[in-house]
């Protein structure tokens, strides 16, 4: 009888973990996958990844504390599985050119012209400034992450943050004003 | 620190929503990892990728009994919680069992937003809806343009292997969302760009009549760097799912276009954009070739939301 009951908690309790697991998911997911993305994660195995991303998160989930907040936890755990995702010479190069990855993308038929233009863009954009200035400002800009979330994530100072955050943003609206003049980026 | 021009917070909200992940590949990773925490896969795959290792972790004997179990609870749980609800009439109801097997839930979610009234009666069985891994949009694999070739891999066979064994998405207990949302505050910029909506113009309702206040609002938000994680809110999940249906009805694709509304009247029966949802629904069933039949509705409409910004657009509505 007693052994019926543990096993009822412990199920009840896994089916929190699980309901947890699923809510994380579904706020979460678009940012996960964006960011294995970024980690160079092949597209054919960005699906995988993400799976991977929430059960490690399922098995974690108890130890998790609140130190940098989710998104910076999410952060660490896509960077390990993208990472696994990406062939390790590349991973040994890009350790000297900063963590993530940004490649100009093909034309994605589905999109529209206007956003394969803000793809392109950004895409060019973030390729060409400084490999530290673009993560700071890809995760404040483009995922919303607030500025401390960011130095724990990336475990730097904050004002490390702020400092390459400006940098990054100055030439953001510096490059925007030049299409908008017509000359090149 | 100075906040980015209008134009620039634009074209990142444009970059943003490129790429997301579909609502076929988001059902279809949702039912996966469900399914591989369901057979106690989550400890081990975690330990297993912990360490590096990519390989499938082996099974737990009995799971296959478990899931049987558990999905049977679920559709008859389901089952009941259907019978009772107004939202799915069944006259001929077949067995669960079969139904599960040979009816997609955005069909069905379908096929009831094209015979429900535009102001559809609250689900009584909200409780039932949802999966804890539901997707946003219950998609079939078929429809999702940016699927990839292997939705089923080693780690998620089962899947294939056990359909109707598994618990279906809208069957489950809804996930205490309120609760768990509350515990974690979030600040004006995480709220913005979190929601992934351009920011100005915020929603083009694919009408004249303004779009509701909330993203205007939230577009003048300043980009502002401070702390707080964001749990979405259920607004930004209503705008989302209009959106895509808006999207969808400008690509000319009606039936997704109602499946995403469909969604919105399952999850969100009285929530705050249900007058954006009837005149997407309206304009759906336009695109659909029923203008009598939207239009009847936007009569409907118009009765009962005299003072709505909607009214006008209604008003002409199916008209070339």
């Amino acid at each position: 009888m007693r052994a019926v009951r543990k096993e009822t908690e412990l199920t009840a309790e896994r089916r929190e973990r699980h309901a947890r697991v699923a809510q994380l998911f579904e706020q979460h997911a678009d940012f996960v996958l964006r960011l294995l993305r970024r980690f160079g994660t092949p597209e054919i195995e960005c699906e995988d990844a993400l799976q991977e991303v929430f059960l490690i998160v399922a098995r974690k989930l108890a130890e998790y504390e609140e130190r940098g907040g989710m998104r910076a936890w999410l952060f660490a755990i896509a960077r390990q599985v993208g990472s696994d995702a990406r062939r390790a010479s590349i991973r040994r190069e890009r350790r000297h050119r900063g963590l993530f990855v940004f490649e100009i993308a093909d034309d994605d038929p589905h999109a529209t012209l206007e956003r394969n233009q803000a793809v392109r863009f950004l895409h060019a954009f973030l390729a060409q400034i400084e490999p530290r200035q673009a993560e700071v400002f890809y995760l404040a800009e483009v995922e919303g992450m607030s500025a401390p979330e960011i130095a724990a994530a990336l475990e730097v100072k904050l004002n490390t943050v702020y400092s390459r955050l400006r940098l990054a943003r100055e030439r953001f609206e510096r490059a925007l004003r030049r299409i908008g003049d017509g000359r090149p980026l | 620190m100075k906040s980015l021009e209008p134009r620039a917070r634009q074209l990142l909200a444009e970059y943003r929503s490129h790429g997301a992940l579909t609502p076929a590949a988001r059902s279809r990773v949702a039912r996966a990892i469900e399914q591989r925490l369901a057979s106690g896969d989550g400890g081990s795959a975690g330990d297993a990728i912990a360490r590096g290792s990519r390989t499938a972790p082996a099974r737990a004997p009995g799971r296959l009994a478990a899931l049987t179990k558990l999905g049977l609870v679920c559709l008859a749980v389901s089952w009941v919680g259907l019978g009772a609800s107004r939202l799915w009439p069944a006259p001929d109801p077949p067995q669960p069992a079969q139904r599960a097997a040979d009816e997609p839930p955005h069909a069905r979610m379908q096929s009831e937003i094209a015979q429900a009234p535009i102001q559809p009666a609250p689900v009584v069985a909200r409780g039932a809806a949802r999966s804890p891994l539901s997707p946003r949009s219950p998609t079939s694999g078929s429809a999702a343009p940016r699927a990839t070739a292997k939705p089923t891999r080693a780690r998620s066979r089962t899947h294939a292997a056990t359909p109707v064994l598994l618990p279906r998405s809208n069957e489950r207990e809804r996930l205490p969302r309120s609760n768990e949302r509350a515990q974690i505050p979030r600040s004006n910029e995480r709220e913005r760009v979190d929601r992934g909506i351009p920011l100005a113009p915020a929603i083009d309702f694919a009408s004249p009549a303004p779009a509701p206040a909330v993203p205007a609002r939230r577009a003048e938000a300043p980009s502002t760097l401070e702390a707080g994680p964001p749990p979405s809110k259920p607004i930004e999940e209503e705008l989302a799912l209009l959106r895509k249906a808006h999207q969808r009805l400008q690509a000319g694709d009606w039936q997704r276009a109602l499946s995403y509304l469909a969604e919105h009247t399952w999850r969100f029966p009285r929530g705050e954009l249900v007058e954006a949802r009837s005149v997407a629904t309206l304009l759906a069933l336009c695109a659909k070739g029923d203008a009598a039949r939207a239009r009847r509705e936007a009569d409907r409409f118009r009765a009962a939301h005299p003072g709505s910004p909607y009214a006008e657009r209604v008003r002409t509505i199916c008209s070339p």
